[in-house]
């Protein structure tokens, strides 16, 4: 399924599911980039969420971030216990540590992010 | 070595374990710098024999690192009229490239205690900063050179006049390295290093400055310098110090440039008879005692410290400032009494064995009625007396410039 | 977005040093800060105080829950995290840093950057200061992870000295928003105790130091912690006079109008 998986330049990832939803979480990168996650505040199911708006933050020890949406839709499904088990986002960033799920506006969007080997290389080039 | 860094705390012996590093810190290292803790930075006193090295400069070619030196720059279109409200001489109507001598002086707005910060050297520089629209002289920028131990007061003194806008003063000491190549030599190994500029860098006149791509490096080629002999200083970017530093060494090596230290730069600039701050020149000097009267212009001009000027312009009476020459090499230091006839008239405000003359000398405020020179007088060098004369300043000047081999 | 490649000699660290604002003001002077950094593609930098006695929260603390001793004080909330700071007797030290610059990486990165520019300075002064270890490191007795109060907690990387009584005492803190373009973090140095405080007051900088012998001149420490910051970034430093004099023309005033604003204050 991951060959599927896209990604946006603000770290989230997007998977396309066969019943016409999308799963969104954030990297592995992005989760070590922030380290100690403490806190995750996620946006309500049925809410609408828009390509490059913030649907929900995450907070670190050091720092606030904003979760950014890949593409335009309404949020279908929430991971409501993540919240209490943040560990799980370093443990299983692209599997147990999903975040939320979407129902896109238009499926096709999904393909105009970067791919795993795109990202990738963006990550290799983000200074350190 | 004279000065020392302003205590950060209100004690006044406080070390400081980690000096600041110029670009050149290896180079010194490389080049077997002794390297010692001068106004908070890490910098060589010598590389070899500190007489060899001033007579290098004396004869040839000396190189030093003065990346410890504050380089500010200020621009906006307000920069020259503000930076000429708070020096001491006019640096407004400065032609492109054209390098003056001042003093910077603060004024307490509430008691009007008027305190001599430091000495500096303004540039109306031929440079733009990357980030200011190139427009010729719309965006002109006004470079100065401060002492490292009053960069920081200078700084704060300067920000705390700073208007809302119109005005953007940068600190580049950082960010950039200074070195100044001193001797009859100079000219030819710095303009000979600086490819199509040649011509223009070898003409430069004194107190002027000029861009140049000096070693495929691009520097601002100065016409200045702190020893008494014809030299220039450069400012390039401090990653490209060493290889510029390496340039200049190579380039010299036939004509006898040596790497020179702190120390060479103190006995050359005293037997040039040139004032140090902290030494001939302090907060509270009067600058027509020190010989300083020329970077005071105070005709129809209000500055932090004018008034005092002014006052001072009209006194006459108080110490001045004198050459003494010793018949021994034994050197006066700083603070050493000086007598007259058995009764103490002054101070040494500077001290050294000066290779080229072979002798001490030193410099002192003394009284003004035992200035003139044949003067004799004794100075107290720990326990014995050194006897000496008033001479006049300074010590050494430079042979009349021959032709640019 | 596009960013600017800076030529080393001529890229410049901007510093604002501010007069004593309000928290709403303070607030938005430093998201304007980011706008900037992201405009030039370089760090910037803040320093500034505040006008009264003012409790920050961090974004996602419940405002309800603030200690009842420190319920009467003006409240503003951060965008950024960490825990509640109790302002008035500290120095605050905004640094803004584009997501494509070398400082926009890592979070730790930059708060390691700032704090040990301080741990620099203090040491050249003879003062004993560190940066914590983090949780496996020695924890004061006081220390909690979820305290209330910023200065109640320890992370790697805060700054803490030597309080006397065998602890190690915090007195900087910083806490991080990191934005799309752009990274904003808010540092806060305690300078003295906080007479507001009451018994939620730590000793600040100045009276740690001074029980190690040593005198700190506040605005000292100020020019050469930016000096240092200024270093390490291998920059020059432009100084400014505050940006809050022109708070119509920057849009600064529209800014604080959200920190003002109810929902954001009590949006927990």
């Amino acid at each position: 399924m991951t060959a599927a998986m896209r990604f946006a330049k603000s770290h989230e990832w997007i998977r396309p599911e066969a019943d016409g939803t999308a799963t969104v979480g954030i990297s592995a990168y992005a989760v070590e980039a922030l380290t100690d996650l403490v806190f995750m505040q996620l946006p309500k199911v049925g809410s609408r969420v828009e390509a490059g708006q913030s649907f929900g933050e995450i907070e670190s020890v050091k720092a606030v971030s904003d979760l950014y949406a890949p593409v335009s839709g309404e949020v279908v499904a929430v991971n409501a216990t993540l919240p209490e088990r943040l560990e799980t986002l370093g443990k299983d960033p692209y599997g147990e540590g999903w975040i939320v799920r979407i129902r896109p506006d238009d499926p096709a969007a999904v393909d105009t992010l970067l791919d795993r080997a795109a990202y990738d290389a963006l990550v290799a080039s983000t200074p350190h | 070595m004279p000065e020392g860094t302003a205590p950060i705390t209100g004690q006044a012996h406080t070390v400081s374990p980690e000096p600041l590093r110029t670009p050149l810190f290896n180079w010194h290292q490389r080049h077997g710098g002794r390297i010692v803790d001068f106004a908070g930075w890490s910098m060589p006193v010598q590389y070899g024999s500190i007489v060899d090295e001033h007579l290098a400069v004396r004869r040839a070619a000396g190189l030093f690192d003065v990346s410890h030196m504050g380089r500010l720059t200020v621009s906006g279109p307000d920069a020259a009229a503000w930076l000429e409200s708070l020096m001491t001489r006019r640096v407004a109507g400065m032609p492109r490239g054209r390098v003056r001598y001042t003093l910077i002086a603060s004024e307490d707005t509430a008691g009007g205690a008027v305190r001599i910060l430091d000495d500096a050297l303004v540039a109306h520089a031929p440079v733009v900063p990357a980030d200011a629209p190139v427009a010729g002289d719309a965006a002109p920028v006004l470079g100065l050179v401060v002492n490292a131990s009053n960069r920081e007061r200078v700084l704060a003194w300067l920000r705390s006049r700073l208007p809302a806008r119109g005005v953007e003063l940068v600190d580049r000491t950082f960010a950039t390295a200074m070195l100044a190549v001193q001797g009859p030599a100079a000219a030819g190994i710095v303009s000979g290093l600086t490819g199509p500029d040649a011509a223009r860098v070898a003409a430069l006149a004194n107190y002027s400055s000029t861009t140049a791509t000096l070693a495929g490096v691009p520097a601002v080629v100065s016409r200045t310098g702190y020893t008494g002999e014809d030299g220039y200083e450069v400012v390039v970017a401090a990653p490209q110090a060493t290889a510029v530093c390496d340039a200049l060494l190579a380039a010299g090596a036939a004509k006898g440039i040596l790497p020179c230290g702190l120390g060479a730069r103190d006995t050359l600039r005293l037997e040039a008879g040139m004032p140090l701050y902290g030494h001939e020149l302090l907060e509270d000097s009067d600058p027509f005692a020190i010989g300083l009267g020329l970077a005071i212009d105070l005709d129809g001009r209000r500055f932090p410290g004018s008034e005092r000027f002014r006052a001072a312009a009209a006194h006459t009476g108080g110490p001045v400032r004198v050459g003494i020459a010793f018949a021994g090499r034994r050197a006066a230091r700083e603070g050493s009494a000086v007598v007259v006839s058995g009764s103490e008239c002054g101070r040494v405000t500077s001290g050294s064995f000066i290779p080229t003359l072979g002798r001490a000398v030193a410099m002192a405020m003394i009284e003004r009625r035992y200035a003139a020179p044949g003067t004799a007088v004794e100075v107290i060098v720990r326990d014995s007396s050194q006897p000496g004369e008033v001479v006049p300043l300074p010590f050494y000047r430079r042979p009349k410039p021959t032709a640019v081999s | 977005m596009t960013s600017i490649t800076p030529r080393a000699a001529d890229a410049i660290i901007r510093c604002w040093i501010d007069d004593p604002a309000p928290g709403d003001v303070n607030m938005a002077a430093d998201e304007w800060l980011a706008g900037f950094a992201v405009g030039t593609g370089l760090p910037v930098v803040r320093f500034s105080c505040w006008s009264a006695a003012t409790l920050s929260l961090g974004a996602f603390q419940e405002s309800a829950a603030v200690p009842a001793g420190l319920a009467e004080l003006p409240l503003v909330r951060r965008p950024s995290g960490g825990g509640a700071i109790l302002h008035g007797t500290d120095l605050t030290c905004t640094v803004a840093v584009p997501r494509v610059h070398a400082w926009g990486g890592e979070a730790q990165r930059l708060y390691d950057e700032v704090h040990r520019a301080l741990v620099a300075v203090l040491g050249a002064a003879g003062v004993e200061a560190a940066l914590h270890p983090g949780p496996d490191g020695p924890q004061d007795v006081a220390a909690e992870p979820d305290a209330y109060l910023c200065f109640d907690r320890r992370a790697r990387g805060d700054m803490v000295m030597p309080d006397g009584g065998g602890n190690w005492a915090k007195v900087l803190g910083s806490a991080q928003r990191r934005h799309r373009a752009a990274v904003v973090q808010h540092g806060s140095l305690l300078w003295t105790k906080n007479p507001a405080g009451g018994a939620f007051a730590h000793r600040g900088l100045a009276e740690l130091a001074a029980a190690q012998g040593r005198r700190l001149d506040r605005e000292m420490v100020r020019d050469r912690w930016l000096a240092a910051i200024t270093q390490a970034s291998g920059l020059s430093l432009a100084l400014q006079q505050g940006c809050t004099w022109d708070m119509d023309g920057s849009g600064i005033a529209a800014i604080a109008t959200r920190f003002r604003d109810p929902a954001w204050i009590h949006r927990r």
